[in-house]
């Protein structure tokens, strides 16, 4: 019962962080990417296209799993905050998961093409 | 009138660069001068030079996609091009990118394959293809000897001076790949008391000047080593990593960037980003070789100004 009460309040933190943003000053900021691609249960993905991480800014809860998705033809790799964590390659189609623990802004890299670059912000 | 006749069959010869099979250096009066292969095979030989080494580079081993579903057969075929030479190379030089994803079984493979040149010292680099495994130690374990795993060496034949580099693991954030400060010391320390006729080799797998940045195409500490490289005679640098030929003189420093045997890329900001190009499969090996380097003995090899590709 409590897990399905904190589900739901979770969802309603979702729902109204994207009413305040329909609601904020400038009607044609782009839409908050993050909240809308991170599940409720505790996954969340990121995707690699075009030489790009999207989003390449993503929040997300201490315990979530992130999983990258290269749909390039190139490879790519992630590297987690220097150190923190690291894929191998990720070739066409092929995934990279990892579980954030700990709360903080971490940076994201790749390796192979040192112009992309994101963060995760976990709290 | 030769003069013409050499300018003229040297553009010729880069000509045959940007759509033949494959580049041989020659070393000619202490010049190093890049000749096609298809062209080398019908030019007397005095006039060729003494074949000092072929380039070979982005092989790419593991890489199936469409852009060339079988990577294995189009090294092949450049194993078999340079062992066709009539005059074999002293040596081969691989500038990166062995690998498409760093796996211990596609440099396996690719070691099996490039065994099977009947020219037998190899010399290589790593790409940022070779360096994409997890732990960034399956390139060292193999080819890091030369370098006591650091990545950069250096070593001389025939009196040329050969200088191997890295600039695939350092970075400026957001920016190009770097050579560092430890490794430009060390090149600086590797050159002091050389004397300036020395032919010298420079060879990395991403280009040592500025082609494309918004790609990655440069290193960005690259100038700090150039300035070290003025006051020499004659300096060939020679990169991978573009998948296709750029040349550009600047004094008596020749760049050169060589094709791959895997498969093309777009020409500088021509679609998303650098990743593989697919053509009709009737061009594809028309896109694909080796470069190789000889020496000749004609003081107007270095004038190649009018050389620029791609
Ligand atoms: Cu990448």
């Amino acid at each position: 019962m409590i897990s399905q009460r904190s589900r739901r309040l979770s969802w309603l933190s979702v729902a109204l962080s994207v009413w305040l943003a329909s609601c904020g000053p400038s009607p044609n900021s782009p839409p908050p990417a993050s909240p809308a691609l991170a599940g409720p249960s505790g996954t969340s993905q990121i995707l690699i296209k075009d030489f790009k991480f999207i989003p390449a800014s993503l929040s997300i809860k201490a315990g979530t799993q992130v999983t990258w998705v290269n749909h390039d033809d190139e490879a790519h790799n992630v590297i987690i905050s220097d150190g923190m964590g690291r894929s191998g390659a990720i070739d066409t189609d092929e995934k990279y998961t990892f579980k954030f623990n700990k709360p903080g802004e971490y940076h994201i890299r790749c390796s192979m093409h040192h112009r992309m670059a994101g963060t995760v912000v976990v709290q | 009138m030769s003069d013409d006749r050499t300018l003229q069959s040297r553009r010729d010869a880069l000509k045959c660069m940007a759509y033949g099979a494959g580049t041989l250096f020659t070393l000619v009066g202490g010049v190093l001068a890049p000749i096609d292969l298809a062209l080398a095979a019908g030019t007397p030989k005095e006039r060729l030079g003494k074949p000092l080494f072929v380039q070979i580079s982005d092989t790419h081993i593991g890489f199936s996609k469409e852009a060339n579903p079988d990577v294995n057969v189009t090294l092949k075929q450049t194993i078999a091009l340079v062992n066709g030479m009539v005059q074999q190379p002293a040596l081969i030089i691989h500038t990166g990118d062995i690998t498409h994803l760093s796996k211990a079984a596609e440099f396996d493979l690719a070691q099996q394959m490039l065994s099977q040149l009947r020219t037998t010292e190899l010399h290589t680099v790593p790409g940022e293809h070779d360096t994409s495994d997890a732990t960034v130690t399956e390139y060292f374990d193999r080819f890091g000897k030369a370098s006591n795993r650091k990545g950069y060496y250096s070593f001389d034949h025939s009196g040329v001076h050969f200088i191997a580099l890295i600039n695939v693991l350092e970075f400026k954030p957001g920016g190009l790949g770097i050579l560092g400060a430890e490794q430009l010391a060390w090149v600086a320390s590797d050159l002091k008391g050389r004397s300036a006729s020395t032919p010298i080799v420079v060879f990395a797998h991403m280009p040592l000047w500025t082609i494309y940045e918004p790609w990655g195409w440069g290193t960005g500490d690259a100038d700090q080593l150039t300035e070290q490289l003025r006051r020499f005679g004659s300096v060939t640098v020679l990169n991978g990593h573009i998948h296709q030929i750029v040349q550009k003189m600047e004094g008596n420093i020749t760049f050169h960037t060589a094709r791959s045997t895997a498969y093309p890329q777009p020409i500088a900001g021509q679609g998303k980003g650098p990743g593989p190009l697919k053509v009709p499969a009737d061009q594809l090996t028309k896109m694909l070789g080796v470069s190789s380097v000889s020496v000749v003995n004609h003081p107007h090899s270095l004038t190649i100004r009018d050389s620029t590709l791609g």
